[in-house]
């Protein structure tokens, strides 16, 4: 079967005709992995720079993370144990002061689909907060989003506390949201800055490999 | 002569500042652009490169809009950026209001005359934008979610004319997303600043001929 296929019909934001492609495709033995990586988190890739293109409206992104997330369920069981919580665990939460989740909920399910095992912590997380969190679950990675730029500061805030709790280098720092750049990622000392959450758990997956 | 490149979504107080004034022209970028920073980016430069020399000072009526400014080059002349977050700092008339409001009220979607009347508040956008695009049952379930944590819809009331009609509108939205309603008097100092000045800190920066807008200026001298 042709994946792109699958990430056509996932970017059209239809769930029930994708949920059948993805079924056809493992019972043509397509392995479950090449499905995700090379059918759907490509679609949601295109979701990601359309929304930010102003080419594809909320709604409609809302649309298709529900497609994902129906033809996921039906896909994880399937995933091979590899892939499925193996590949770490990420922390994950909107900023102190910031209330909105819509694209951090969409990261959090697109590293839960590439087999992360994820703490979505909220909204609204202090400092204090990611870093006990950090602490907890040792995550391999931490996620941090913010969609203002009164509250973007607070990542290298978080940033700065995890160095003075002595645990800046246990674990990978990505950050995202509308007004986060690679360059604001770079000042405040992430590793990783996502630019929609289709791309993130790629950017995540190659710095992994190169490290 | 003043050049000003400004959101739709400052139109109604910016034209009713600047009244007659004949050495003010006031070009305009569509509102709503902060959800799409880097389509902004790109319209709001192309406005920019139009403007010539003789078009004398260049003042731009946005405040850092989901950081859509950053990297902004200015043109020959120099030009001169509000330090402000966004345009709720230019309706409220200061960065200190803006900042007692936020931490007051933090969960606040703000609505204005120009929101309202370009249906860009929740309802005129699930009514007039995302039913059409998804249907309405979709629409409803995604505006919902978008203000979901919200606790508050406050008017900002700017100007007199039709303030009761956009009051009524406002008042409207908290009732169907159920939310607090809450009225804030607006401040027009700040558009004033933009239309006739003075354009200096800590309210403007100003970014030389071919220099680039960056952010951390902007949050320094804004004390933003």
């Amino acid at each position: 079967m042709d994946l792109s296929r699958i990430s056509e019909t996932l970017i059209s934001g239809k769930a029930d005709e994708l949920k059948k492609m993805v079924e056809e495709a493992v019972n043509d033995d397509v392995n479950p992995s090449d499905i995700l990586n090379q059918g759907l988190l490509p679609g949601m890739d295109a979701v990601g720079q359309k929304w930010k293109a102003g080419d594809m409206f909320m709604p409609e992104v809302l649309r298709c993370a529900k497609a994902m997330s129906s033809a996921m369920d039906y896909l994880r069981p399937k995933l091979k144990d590899d892939d499925i919580g193996n590949a770490g665990t990420m922390v994950i939460g909107t900023v102190a002061g910031d209330l909105h989740d819509i694209g951090k909920d969409l990261v959090a399910m697109m590293f839960e689909g590439a087999g992360y095992k994820v703490i979505n912590l909220g909204i609204d997380q202090s400092n204090e907060n990611f870093i006990n969190a950090v602490k907890e679950h040792k995550p391999k990675l931490l996620g941090m989003s913010a969609l203002l730029t009164t509250t973007m500061p607070r990542m290298g805030e978080v940033i700065n506390s995890l160095k003075e709790a002595g645990i800046r280098d246990q674990v990978t720092v990505i950050i995202g949201g509308a007004p986060v750049t690679d360059d604001f990622a770079k000042e405040i000392g992430a590793d990783l800055y996502g630019p929609n959450a289709g791309t993130a758990v790629g950017i995540a997956r190659e710095y992994f490999q190169k490290k | 002569m003043i050049t000003i490149i400004a959101c739709a979504s400052i139109k109604p107080e910016l034209e009713h500042i600047k009244a007659g004034a004949k050495d003010v022209q006031i070009r305009y970028l569509p509102q709503n652009l902060h959800r799409t920073p880097e389509k902004l980016k790109k319209m709001l430069q192309n406005k920019v490169n139009e403007v010539k020399y003789n078009d004398g000072k260049l003042v731009l009526g946005f405040g850092l809009c989901s950081n859509a400014i950053i990297g902004i080059k200015a043109p020959q002349q120099g030009m001169y950026v509000p330090c402000a977050h966004d345009c709720i700092t230019f309706f409220l008339g200061s960065r200190e209001k803006y900042n007692e409001l936020f931490r007051k009220y933090p969960g606040t979607y703000y609505l204005t005359k120009s929101w309202i009347g370009d249906k860009k508040d929740p309802l005129g956008l699930l009514e007039n934008e995302y039913t059409q695009r998804v249907g309405k049952e979709m629409a409803e379930e995604t505006m919902r979610k978008e203000i979901i944590n919200y606790d508050y819809i406050s008017f900002i009331n700017t100007l007199d004319d039709d303030r009761g009609k956009c009051r009524e509108r406002a008042k409207e939205n908290a009732k169907f997303f159920k939310k607090k309603f809450i009225e804030h008097k607006a401040n027009n100092d700040f558009f004033g600043k933009i239309v006739f000045g003075p354009h200096q800190k800590p309210d403007f920066i100003y970014i030389e001929a071919y220099k680039s807008v960056k952010q951390q200026e902007i949050l320094k001298l804004g004390g933003i």
